[in-house]
């Protein structure tokens, strides 16, 4: 069980979501509005934070967390089912990806294990996850710039 | 070599269920190295360097990804231009007969005219004229599955005393439903209204073929020339072995429907005409 302070909440679990989801957006060329957008992040963090409240072994609420993001692009950014799926993979891999890389080598440096990370105060255990979120979102933004949208045209 | 090898793997699917299986598993590697992470006191250069490399695995794993989207890209294109090239010497084959034909019904032309006979060469003319219109209507059409469907069904008529008119207001640029669907649509359509025709008594057997465009469809109409259909008989025409011709029969309307459901497609019947109207929709690309 991990009780996710507020201020991680709205700097860190928001931000963290609206990438992931904007990133799966992005990968699969679908235009990105920020409504409903806002509204799938909203309900992903609200849920990832009730599952962090569960008395569950640490990483299966990451299993959530992929369940929740493909129910998120299926039922309200209007991907298929496929594309739903490939998306959520993607997202949450790359952030783990980029976590296992980054974050490990910032504990690494200062000593920390995972869990030592999570004790930390909020805004401590907060500002250690930004740098993979800056990451992160250089690379959305370089992708967003790079991968246009497609259209549908007659042929 | 590139169609030997990879060709099923793309037209099944399969290299999309391998890509996402693959993915997955290095989903759960990730997060089982988190969760190692999590278990473990400390960060050491050990945990550093396995998580790293699972981290390093999943980006390896996307490039994959990526190079096999790309790879099946650049096979549905190949495939698109041999299909291409295919209906180009399909069209050109079609065209070398008729200047054949053009040069057959020139001499005999050149004859009739040497022989003086000039209301013969005008009658001559004018049959030439129907004929290369109906030849024409054929070329016109670009899905060279109809086109062949067409002519066969034209020539198979022809030769059972049934006049096969076909009137074809549209290109089909955006009709491309699977071959296989073509012929039990059309095939069965015609040859349905090809019983009913024979059953009148008229002069002429005659079935019309019509296609017309509209802005997000295709209407095709199939009209014959046969007797009254009873309404009942209508109303369950579309049905699974139903039919008044006897047993072990009535499937291929029912065929015809479930065809048309792949392809997002309607059948309807209208007694009062005796028209099968049968609605496919255009067939939309995406383009960067």
């Amino acid at each position: 069980m991990d009780k996710v302070p507020l201020i991680s909440l709205i700097f860190y679990s928001i931000p963290e979501c609206f990438l992931i989801l904007s990133f799966g957006l992005i990968i699969q060329r679908k235009k990105v509005r920020f409504s409903p957008l806002l509204l799938a992040t909203l309900i992903s963090v609200s849920a990832s934070y009730l599952a962090r409240l569960l008395p569950l072994p640490y990483g299966l609420h990451t299993l959530i967390g992929v369940l929740t993001v493909f129910l998120m692009f299926f039922l309200i950014l209007g991907l298929d089912f496929k594309q739903s799926l490939v998306s959520a993979i993607i997202s949450i891999g790359t952030l783990v990806a980029l976590e296992n890389v980054i974050l490990n080598y910032i504990q690494y440096k200062l000593g920390l294990g995972l869990k030592d990370a999570m004790a930390l105060s909020p805004w401590q255990r907060t500002i250690i996850g930004w740098p993979h979120l800056i990451v992160w979102a250089s690379l959305n933004l370089y992708l967003y710039n790079r991968l246009k949208p497609h259209q549908v045209v007659e042929r | 070599m590139v169609n030997i090898m990879f060709g099923s793997v793309f037209e099944r699917g399969h290299m999309n269920k391998i890509t996402i299986v693959f993915l997955s598993v290095n989903l759960v590697l990730l997060i089982g190295a988190r969760a190692i992470n999590y278990y473990s006191n400390q960060t050491n250069i050990m945990d550093l360097l396995f998580s790293t490399a699972i981290g390093v695995n999943f980006i390896l794993a996307l490039f994959f990804y990526s190079w096999s989207i790309r790879f099946q890209s650049f096979y549905i294109e190949s495939q698109m231009q041999m299909n291409s090239i295919y209906y180009m010497e399909e069209a050109l084959n079609t065209m070398r007969g008729e200047r054949h034909e053009f040069i057959n019904h020139l001499q005999v032309m050149q004859g009739l005219i040497a022989e003086g006979k000039g209301q013969e060469a005008t009658g001559y003319l004018k049959n030439v004229e129907s004929s290369t219109l109906a030849n024409g209507q054929f070329l016109n059409v670009n899905n060279p599955y109809l086109r062949t469907v067409l002519q066969n069904k034209k020539q198979a008529l022809l030769e059972q005393g049934i006049e096969l008119t076909i009137n074809i207001s549209s290109k089909l640029d955006f009709f491309d439903i699977k071959p296989a669907a073509i012929t039990t649509i059309f095939t069965n359509l015609i040859d349905n209204a090809a019983e009913a025709a024979k059953l009148a008594d008229n002069e002429v057997n005659e079935i019309r073929f019509e296609v017309h465009e509209f802005e997000n469809c295709y209407c095709f109409l199939v009209i014959d020339s046969g007797p009254p259909i009873p309404q009942e008989t209508a109303g369950r025409m579309f049905e699974s072995g139903f039919s008044t011709k006897g047993d072990d029969r009535g499937y291929g309307l029912s065929l015809v429907r479930q065809a048309l459901a792949e392809c997002r497609g309607k059948i309807a019947f209208d007694p009062d005409t005796k028209t099968f109207n049968v609605i496919i929709p255009k067939q939309m690309l995406t383009i960067d």
